[in-house]
């Protein structure tokens, strides 16, 4: 083919002979490297002599190929052509071509590359124009055949993304010249399993969710099952249940858990600052954006896990935005004409009832369902009292060793009064007394009186059988609510950030607390 | 309630063997006999949130050495006499047997005596693990004496205490008559209503070895052993455990003017473990540091069997991988560390926690901060 295109061009461009006769090629001695100029007649036996049509014959090897070139007596174009400007075209042509057969079996640049492929820890296939393997590496062994490989990623269209095999998402760059594909590099997203070793010395921290109710076991099971798929999953319950911790609980067991997790607050974060932190933003695509563009979470969470929490609390326009995420995988930046793909498992959370807001036109019924392809309702701490004593001894000994303070225990009456309390701020507020206590205590035994005065009043709002709900605080009696506000105060401080927590703790919004803190006249 | 029934024997064996800590004794036999005599019957395990408040229980146990009681099996008839002499010095009616030491063969003589009086267990105990004394309790720490006890030796012999004397002063008293009276004996005492045991108890002893014990039947690997025992022990009153080491054992060496003896562990490595133990594992060390350190439980499985084994059963060249498991916290405050902590062995220590040894391995992530 680079023959003929070769030839080709010689022949229309300079107006050159490249088909000579047999009987002359064997009469032309061929040089054994670079090229050989040869005037007329080309031996002296030559037979033909005078009527040789031409005046300059040239030959050359290119690629262990033959080429000869003539140059006729009689031209058919008019174009002037002279025999030192074709040998120096011949002489570029030639360093062109040997380059390019450097390039093409350079085996230096192909060992450096295998190198570097070494030093990664993941699998990765460079394939060139044809399907053809220059670099791989597998670190551990695929039942993936190559050309299976290659069929997919032939197959996907985009010029970047990732495609799923049976070995694992793999992440590709295709790489093109004038719309062609010259090659396409492959490689394995998500993190190889590390070989099982005799010895079980864990270098990863533990991650416990402590809990021994059955339900609550039922749910650890089920969240087990399906940390592993790639499968949405929203998690439901109270504030302070426990469902950032649930959901980095599903992103530790999943395949992912050395990849990013990226926690997004919904509710945390202004309307209008929520889309750039979500999705991020191109340069100059707004008054005082970033230089250079800042990614978004999705980029950043990309071959991880992204959490939104309070994801009832986002804006219905942008709902809109997240479920083309959900749907496509690929996240355009503000201000972006092109989208990205990207590969991330959602975990979405709420303490919102859904399917009210979905009535209340506030939620769009298509994210819902898209969020909602695992749904998991995380019970709040009253309906499973029978783990209180063992959350107590865990966040006990754990905030004992945080605070580097010997280990204390709670008496039996403390015990009665923290498992007859009805915990409205869930595990969250078991844990924040249980730091208040460990705070105060400096004996081994922490008796009733280290306790926040709240519980020893009885309960904040009502009968420990009565199913509270947040809502319930701001029925309160309002010296017991002035009361509250100032154990809080005095425990959190008086920032503003102090005051989220505090909100957030009671169940309120900011302003709520706010009007509160003015009411008492706490300010 | 929940009833023990002929099931639970095999998990309470490698569960017992596993709190034990080394040390804490086995009776085969006396685990047999115990599935013999659930074959047609069950024994009521009341948790301690369901004892009754008046109801008064009875501490009951072995004293001495495990492997005599191999070979003179109790048949559980002393425990009927011993438990109705009791009853006639104090005056109580029993309505329950207590666990004192909630491992090795004291989980289960409880079991024997229960079967004998038809009274049922609370599940519970006052060592959280094998120890080797008496005032190593948390009856000790609440200041309630083991006394009134009575005292049964090999040889049928009875021995009263009834006068509230204190426990280290019976401890010496009670070692005294079993070691000129056949090395072996049993006792009731710790006479205490359920008011007090759901105070003074740690609780769910039982149900917690049956899980660990369930963790050994069910593994097909270690690797699977351990994830199952880390689960099972990190949702419990200890903690998660750690694996301190692993590798064969080199020497067995006896300090004969000390108590200690010693195993030399060496890793595929070539790191060196050294366990030190009495009756049961107290420390290790490792590079010339603290490894793990009583009260703190160290235990030992055997990587070929894939089972827990006790400090009499290691011998040289034994696969052995060590696991540390947290003692709970009521053996870890400060005024029990003075009665169980690595001073009380004779090592001039204070107490390194597991958590504060292995920060990494502890680091729990969790959200709630």
């Amino acid at each position: 083919m680079m023959r003929k295109d070769f030839t080709e061009a010689l022949n229309e461009i300079f107006g050159l002979v490249t088909d000579l006769p047999k009987k002359c090629l064997s009469l032309i001695p061929q040089p054994q490297i670079g090229y050989r100029v040869l005037s007329t007649p080309c031996t002296p036996t030559c037979p033909e002599a005078s009527t040789c049509p031409y005046n300059l014959i040239l030959t050359f090897k290119l690629k262990d190929e033959g080429f000869w070139v003539a140059f006729p007596k009689k031209r058919e174009n008019n174009v002037t052509i002279t025999p030192a400007l074709l040998l120096k075209f011949l002489l570029i042509v030639l360093e062109n071509l040997q380059a390019l057969e450097q390039a093409v079996d350079n085996s230096l640049v192909k060992n450096a590359l295998q190198f570097l492929a070494s030093q990664l820890d993941t699998n990765i296939f460079l394939f060139d124009s044809k399907g053809q393997v220059i670099v791989s590496q597998s670190t551990s062994p695929i039942s993936l055949s190559t050309f299976d490989l290659w069929e997919k990623l032939n197959r996907a269209g985009e010029p970047e993304g990732w495609i799923e095999t049976t070995e694992g998402n793999f992440y590709y760059r295709a790489f093109t010249k004038n719309g062609r594909i010259e090659g396409i590099l492959a490689w394995k997203t998500e993190p190889i399993q590390p070989e099982e070793t005799d010895s079980y010395f864990s270098k990863d921290s533990i991650f416990i969710i402590p809990g021994k109710n059955p339900r609550f076991l039922e749910i650890k099971k089920l969240v087990r099952q399906i940390a592993i798929t790639n499968n949405t999953v929203l998690l439901q319950g109270e504030s302070g249940t426990g469902k950032e911790l649930f959901a980095r609980y599903i992103h530790y067991l999943s395949p992912r858990k050395d990849r990013p997790f990226i926690a997004i607050n919904c509710a945390a974060i202004p309307d209008n600052l929520l889309e750039s932190e979500l999705f991020g933003y191109e340069d100059g695509s707004f008054t005082g954006a970033r230089r250079g563009g800042k990614p978004g979470k999705f980029e950043l969470a990309n071959g991880g896990t992204i959490f939104l929490d309070e994801i009832g609390d986002m804006p219905i326009q942008l709902q809109a935005k997240l479920l083309r995420v959900l749907e496509e995988r690929r996240v355009e930046r503000i201000g972006a004409t092109v989208s990205y793909p990207v590969d991330i498992r959602i975990i979405a959370a709420t303490n919102k009832n859904l399917q009210e807001l979905i009535d209340a036109k506030l939620f769009r019924e298509d994210l819902f369902f898209r969020l909602n392809v695992f749904p998991v309702h995380i019970p709040p701490l009253r309906e499973r009292r029978d783990d209180i004593p063992l959350l107590l001894d865990f966040y006990l000994k754990n905030i004992c060793l945080e605070q580097n303070k010997p280990f204390k225990i709670f008496s039996p009456e403390a015990i009665q009064i923290l498992k007859n309390y009805h915990w409205p701020g869930n595990v969250r507020e078991l844990k924040n007394v249980v730091a208040y206590a460990v705070s105060l205590c400096d004996g081994d035994i922490i008796t009733p009186s280290f306790l926040p005065k709240y519980l020893l009043n009885g309960t904040l709002a009502g009968t420990p059988q009565t199913p509270v709900i947040t809502i319930g605080v701001q029925n309160l009696e309002s010296k017991k609510l002035k009361e509250r506000l100032e154990i809080l105060l005095g425990e959190y401080g008086h920032s503003t950030q102090a005051k989220k927590l505090i909100a957030q703790e009671l169940g309120v919004s900011l302003a709520t607390l706010y009007r509160w803190l003015n009411k008492y006249r706490l300010k | 309630m929940q009833e023990i029934t002929r099931e639970w024997i095999e998990p309470l064996w490698y569960g017992s063997i596993f709190l034990g800590s080394g040390g804490g004794g086995k009776s085969h036999l006396l685990a047999i006999e115990l599935q013999k005599a659930l074959q047609n019957r069950s024994i009521s395990l009341l948790s301690l949130e369901e004892l009754p408040e008046n109801d008064f229980f009875c501490g009951t146990g072995l004293f001495g050495s495990p492997e005599l009681c191999e070979e003179n099996l109790p048949s559980g008839l002393e425990a009927g006499i011993i438990i109705e002499e009791l009853e006639k010095h104090t005056g109580f009616k029993f309505k329950g047997i207590s666990i004192v030491e909630g491992a090795g063969v004291n989980i289960f003589y409880p079991l024997l005596a229960a079967l004998q009086t038809g009274l049922p267990v609370a599940d519970g105990d006052s060592m959280g693990r094998a120890f080797p004394e008496l005032q190593m309790t948390t009856y000790h720490l609440e200041n309630l004496a083991a006394a009134p006890l009575v005292l049964i030796d090999g040889n049928y012999h009875l021995h009263y205490f009834l006068d509230k004397q204190d426990t280290f002063l019976l401890e010496l008293n009670t070692r005294q008559i079993i070691g000129q009276q056949g090395g072996v004996g049993y006792f009731a005492g710790f006479p205490y209503p359920g008011s007090v045991l759901k105070r003074v108890l740690l609780p769910g002893t039982l149900n917690f070895a049956r899980e660990i014990g369930e963790c050994f039947l069910q593994a097909d690997n270690y690797r699977e052993l351990f994830t199952m025992l880390l689960e099972v022990t990190s949702n419990s009153f200890y903690g998660p455990i750690i694996e301190l080491f692993q590798g064969t054992v080199k020497k067995i060496s006896t300090f004969e003017l000390a108590k200690w003896k010693s195993a030399t562990i060496i890793s595929p490595k070539g790191e060196e473990l050294q366990l030190l133990y009495q009756y049961e594992n107290l420390l290790a060390f490792k590079n010339g540091n603290v490894a793990a350190s009583v009260p703190d439980l160290i235990s030992a499985i055997d990587l070929n069997e894939l089972k827990p084994v006790n400090n009499n059963e290691i011998y040289e060249g034994q696969r052995l991988a060590l696991l540390g498991l947290p003692a709970p916290l009521r053996l870890r405050i400060k005024k029990a560390l003075d009665v169980v902590g690595p001073q009380c062995f004779g090592y001039r220590t204070t107490y390194l926690p597991l958590e504060k040894l292995y920060p990494n391995h502890y680091r729990n992530k969790e959200v709630f901060s």
